[in-house]
């Protein structure tokens, strides 16, 4: 019980600044906004094969924007030494990292539904069919996601080169649960049945639970170490 | 045939040079790590003398 | 060069006396395959550095956890040995692919399961050697290496099983006839020889990688000695 009240306390923070400040949200959003932008021309953005890939267009665009929002979550703790007062403090390992994964996870969430009716208008794409299915892909893959990035961010928080470092280490690790995401989400946009996709959501549920455990197992030895 | 064997020879050779170049550059980090173990000895010894 | 220093000769003769016996397998004794011909010779030296690599990932992890557990340095160095001769394995295993898909099937690259998960792989091994030479200080570089290698090495198997998953939704051209495709019994041989020249080939390396390794944190340490006068 210790263990989440600790975590929901460093979650709270990591919020609080953060609607204070809007520094990563503000960044991210804009950078997403730029890809979109980019992504205009790289394809007819009209076509009839743009809803076939536009999951993968979207999944692309939550990427890059996400590993901005996951490079902050424990570059922030270097001021003042803020990282070793929370490493000192008696919560575990496990509940920083937690804690942070949570509030990771509300910025991206919060990213992705801001981004997502832009990326409707721009690429002509129905995003409110199956709104159900659509949230619960984006909770499990997000989450998947925010681990690995989280983990990684505490990995790098001291290392040079952490801006490059981060999405180097984490994108080849995420393979599967984008792959997974950008499958459901593109089924959803196109209105294709889910049922035969279904297998997807399991990889999400598998990823992220081996990845969970394996993250609060592993935390201590990063932030401690 | 001819034509084929173009295309093993180019692997094979491919395979080789990647391991060649590798022992080569274990060989080179080695070299230099010594050179410098071998300063860093002589300059402890000479701030210790002093 | 101290590859073959007094203490370490068996493992290098080995390595090169069973690396003969595997070029004469896989070039003279294993017969011309029927369909592709002289070319499908690649095969037994492009997959066989696959397998290496999954091999050195795996021991890696071992090495990495047994750091976790004891913080005794000299895991590290077998960690970073594996991974580091396991980036040239899997090197060797993608720069020969092309040359065989070409002539074979017409294209230099495909993103079936396989590939893919090499290419991963490849990324993977990358990343870990990059982030080491990143960071300095010799326990702070082990543990994060070492977490590192644990989650690629759990992301690699999912990699995979993912990869299998998705090119059986969108069929792609599969290079070596997916899984399960018949060899004949020489064939086997040839590639199991192939395999196991390699891995001894593989523990060469790595024990060289390792002592250059210490040689290289004795060098690290002197120099924070000498810095700190």
């Amino acid at each position: 019980m210790e263990y989440l009240r600790a975590a929901l306390a460093i979650a709270r923070k990591d919020l609080r600044i953060e609607r204070r400040s809007k520094e990563v949200t503000n960044a991210a959003f804009s950078f997403a906004l730029v890809v979109l932008l980019l992504f205009s021309f790289t394809f007819d953005p009209s076509g009839e094969e743009t809803r076939a890939m536009s999951g993968g267009l979207l999944w692309l665009v939550y990427s890059f924007a996400g590993v901005l929002v996951l490079n902050r979550s424990f570059a922030r703790e270097t001021a003042n030494d803020s990282l070793d007062a929370l490493v000192a403090s008696p919560a575990p390992g496990g509940a920083i990292f937690l804690g942070k994964a949570l509030a990771n996870t509300v910025f991206l969430l919060g990213l992705e539904l801001a981004t997502l009716p832009v990326f409707g208008v721009f690429y002509n794409v129905r995003w409110d069919l199956n709104l159900g299915w659509l949230l619960l892909v984006f909770v499990l893959g997000t989450w998947g996601f925010t681990v690995i990035g989280t983990v990684f961010s505490a990995v790098t928080v001291n290392v040079r080169l952490r801006e490059v470092m981060l999405p180097v280490l984490v994108f080849p690790i995420t393979v599967p649960a984008l792959m997974a995401a950008v499958q459901l989400t593109t089924t959803v946009f196109t209105g294709q049945p889910l049922a035969p996709e279904m297998v997807w959501i399991r990889v999400l549920v598998a990823f992220d639970l081996i990845f969970t455990l394996l993250a609060a197992a592993l935390v201590e030895f990063v932030l401690v170490g | 045939m001819e034509e084929n064997l173009k295309w093993l020879w180019w692997a094979f050779s491919v395979a080789w040079v990647i391991h060649l170049a590798y022992v080569a550059s274990l060989g080179r980090r080695q070299k230099r790590l010594r050179e410098e173990l071998e300063a860093l000895k002589a300059m402890l010894e000479e701030k210790r003398g002093k | 060069m101290t590859m073959k220093n007094g203490s370490g000769w068996l493992l290098p003769s080995l390595a090169g006396a069973m690396m003969i016996g595997a070029l004469y397998l896989v070039f003279l004794w294993v017969p011309t395959e029927r369909s592709m011909g002289i070319v499908q010779r690649i095969f037994y030296f492009h997959m066989p550095p696959f397998l290496v690599a999954v091999v050195a990932i795996l021991v890696g992890m071992g090495a990495a956890i047994r750091y976790l557990m004891t913080k005794d340095l000299r895991f590290d160095e077998v960690a970073v040995a594996c991974i580091e001769v396991g980036l040239v394995f899997d090197t060797m295993n993608l720069l020969t692919g092309p040359f065989w898909a070409r002539p074979v099937w017409g294209i230099w690259w495909t993103w079936d399961a396989r590939l893919t998960s090499a290419f991963v792989l490849w990324l993977m091994f990358v990343g870990y050697l990059i982030l080491r030479q990143a960071i300095d200080e010799p326990h702070m570089r082990a543990a994060a290496s070492a977490v590192v290698t644990v989650f690629q090495a759990v992301g690699a198997v999912i990699v995979y099983m993912a990869n299998r998953l998705w090119r059986t939704q969108h069929p792609q051209p599969v290079i070596a006839g997916g899984e399960g495709s018949g060899l004949a019994s020489p064939m086997w041989v040839a590639l199991l020889g192939s395999l196991a020249a390699m891995l001894v080939v593989f523990a060469c390396l790595v024990q060289v990688r390792r002592r250059l390794e210490r040689l290289r944190r004795e060098t690290e340490g002197l120099r924070r000695e000498v810095h700190a006068l």
